[in-house]
């Protein structure tokens, strides 16, 4: 049954009534409660855990001392929408079809997701402040027992959204973020109302701009409300307190939007990588890339966006350390990940490209368990649709890879395999009735990894095969060089695509 | 004084043609908008689904024809009676027809022309005030008003109830 909570900013969400029913001791042999914390557009590889050169996450590094630290995990999705809806169903996108901005998944999985999966055995918690990924907990409805409005933690609203409709956000989302104010129209969307529209582009717009002595360059903003990032740690943290006094084991899904664009870095650590340098070389633009931002605007931009993961790793250090003074992990498996990455290279800056370059399909996977003291590492390709099985798997479900196409990760129910693809892919621009055509598709297997990029009109078919082990930026393009692996990879590549083509393609009569 | 107020405003008579204008230019333009995107709803949503978000798009779009009536009415107010008052239906009309087709062919053309939107809403007032000054002395523009206007009256008859049963259906689903 759907509740949605009260919109309090910055409190805690439940309501005192549900829960003094619930607040028991739980049975000793009750089953560990599993938290997923998301950040979004979080790159592994601006990760000092990750070995990044810039010292971004010394909290993050704490936590990885105990916990498993998956190092090449990838979204299988460049994009909200795609990579969110891969790890909440298990599936890639040419499976799920929430192929481009502001997708839903296809209607059946409304029904067979993470959530679902999981069962009435667990309090299923939602929470995230991307509108996007709003839209998946708005199908996942029947199997939430609760979903936290977007406006949670925020302090101010910055443009019509249906999601003040607390009782009804996704109906009211679809209504007026999809349609009547469009706020996609980088989509060339355009608005249905249009006093609506004037009236977020001339009243709206003006509060955008705010600045604090805290936000140098203004506040964490989603296009629809600010948030403060000690705010919504905090909120997490009581949420995260109350849910634990339940007698039931709770799955809660927190998705934050920092660090995604627009970056908003703490005044303390705004300037703090000015001047070090990050060690990534500089690269020739590619064909693909919609945009030319110079190699000087690509440095600023990433000193920003590095200032902004220390920002929320700083704030995330308080939260983990709230977690382990009030024993919230001791039965409790805390999964760390993000939805996908951010480029600042070849031209390209941010991550609605059909680019599939490792920093905007690397994202960070870092798994603690109930009583884990050390750190383990696991070199083995990994994919974000990975997470629903594993989940099942912590949960104490029994195994499930029928109809999926994740397994459960190495370390936690699974086998490490270096021999099975990984496949991401960004098809923002294909219709998601019709077989993949104009579609980059990136394969990872072993040390290896194959980009396929076709209907472009700057590239009807190419590829890129890298060996991303020893050319981790990717600079040394061995698709002619290596062409046993290039016509191996690209014939798996091409028979899981046209076997994913098959229900798409129209009967021949 | 409610008598006062109510002298500088035109007959209902007279206000329902221009309503008509508003609320068919509106309501057809939000109806194009919601048929582009309808095939990829049915993709990922059921009929019962996409029906309350229909209901959103009727509320806010009646919501908004009241509220272009209610600016063109408060200049109506303000302005001398011979000016819009006396000739309400061509000039209102116009000015409805003028101001919002300059609205719509923005949004059309905003990936073209950019971001400007503090320029197209002095553009649109400006081309609505144009063609609400020259129906005065244009005959075949004050024809075309009328006959267009009174044509589009039976619409109102249509959007008015669905817009109702809308806002009845938005609070029933907004009720916790």
């Amino acid at each position: 049954m759907l509740k949605v909570g009260a919109a309090v900013a910055g409190g805690a969400m439940l309501s005192s009534t549900r829960l003094s029913a619930r607040n028991e001791k739980r049975a000793p042999n009750a089953k560990p409660n599993i938290i997923i914390l998301l950040f979004d557009a979080m790159s592994a590889r601006h990760l000092s855990t990750y070995g990044y050169a810039r010292g971004t996450t010394p909290n993050l590094e704490r936590f990885a001392a105990r916990a498993n630290v998956y190092h090449s995990h990838s979204s299988a999705g460049s994009f909200t929408s795609s990579g969110t809806a891969s790890m909440l169903t298990g599936l890639f996108p040419w499976n799920h079809r929430a192929l481009s901005q502001s997708a839903p998944v296809k209607r059946e999985l409304a029904d067979a997701n993470i959530f679902s999966m999981l069962g009435p055995e667990y309090y299923r918690l939602g929470y995230t402040q991307n509108p996007w990924a709003q839209l998946f907990l708005g199908q996942f409805r029947a199997h939430l027992e609760e979903i936290l409005p977007l406006s949670s933690f925020s302090f101010r609203q910055v443009a019509s959204t249906g999601a003040r409709f607390v009782n009804d956000p996704t109906t009211a989302y679809y209504a007026y973020d999809d349609l009547l104010v469009s706020g996609h129209q980088a989509q060339g969307q355009k608005p249905a109302s249009l006093a609506t529209f004037l009236y977020d582009k001339l009243i709206h717009h003006k509060l955008e701009s705010f600045e604090s002595a805290q936000y140098p360059i203004g506040f964490p903003d989603n296009n629809f409300y600010q948030y403060q990032l000690d705010e919504t740690f905090s909120g997490i943290q009581k949420t995260i307190s109350t849910l634990s006094q339940q007698s039931k084991p709770f799955f809660a899904y927190f998705h934050i939007w920092a660090p995604h664009e627009p970056f908003a870095p703490l005044r303390e650590f705004f300037h703090q990588f000015d001047a070090q340098d990050p060690q990534v070389p500089a690269r020739p633009q590619h064909p693909l890339a919609m945009s030319t931002f110079s190699e000087k605007d690509l440095r600023r931009e990433r000193n920003r966006y590095d200032s902004y993961i220390a920002s929320v790793d700083y704030e995330f250090g308080s939260l983990l350390s709230a977690l382990e003074a009030g024993g919230r992990l001791d039965n409790a498996h805390l999964i760390l990940t993000s939805d996908h990455g951010h480029l600042f290279e070849r031209g390209v800056l941010g991550h609605v490209t059909p680019l599939l370059c490792d920093p905007v399909i690397h994202i960070p996977l870092m798994i603690s368990s109930p009583g884990q003291t050390a750190r383990k590492d696991i070199y083995t390709p990994t994919s974000n649709a990975d997470i629903l099985p594993t989940v099942l798997h912590l949960a104490g479900q029994p195994a499930l890879s029928a109809g999926l196409d994740g397994v459960a990760l190495p370390l936690l129910g699974g086998e490490a395999d270096s021999a099975r693809p990984i496949i991401s892919l960004d098809a923002k621009k294909n219709s998601a009735f019709l077989p993949l055509k104009r579609v980059s598709i990136s394969m990872r297997k072993g040390d290896w990894k194959l980009i396929r990029y076709a209907g472009y009109p700057a590239a009807s078919e190419s590829y890129e095969l890298y060996n991303i082990v020893q050319d981790s930026f990717e600079q040394q393009n061995q698709f002619q060089k290596a062409a046993s692996i290039a016509s191996a990879m690209q014939a798996e590549m091409l028979d899981m695509l046209a076997q994913a083509d098959k229900p798409f393609q129209k009967a021949t009569p | 004084m409610l008598n006062k107020i109510l002298d500088r405003l035109p007959k209902l008579q007279q206000i329902t043609p221009v309503y008509a204008v508003i609320a068919f230019m509106s309501f057809a333009w939000m109806i194009l908008v919601f048929v582009w995107k309808l095939p990829s709803w049915l993709y990922f949503q059921k009929i019962n689904e996409i029906l309350p978000i229909l209901a959103y798009l009727f509320m806010q779009i009646f919501l908004d024809s009241l509220l272009y009536l209610g600016i063109l009415l408060v200049v109506c107010m303000i302005l001398p009676a011979r000016l819009l008052r006396d000739d309400f239906i061509p000039r209102g009309a116009w000015a409805a027809f003028g101001a919002i087709g300059t609205y719509i062919a923005y949004v059309n053309l905003l990936f073209i022309w950019g971001d400007s939107v503090t320029q197209w809403t002095l553009a649109a007032m400006l081309i609505g005030i144009a063609l609400a000054i020259s129906s005065a002395y244009v005959k075949w523009l004050a024809k075309v008003a009328v006959e267009a206007s009174d044509r589009l009256v039976i619409f109102v008859y249509i959007l008015i109830p669905v817009s109702l049963v809308s806002i009845l259906t938005v609070i029933i689903r907004n009720i916790n």
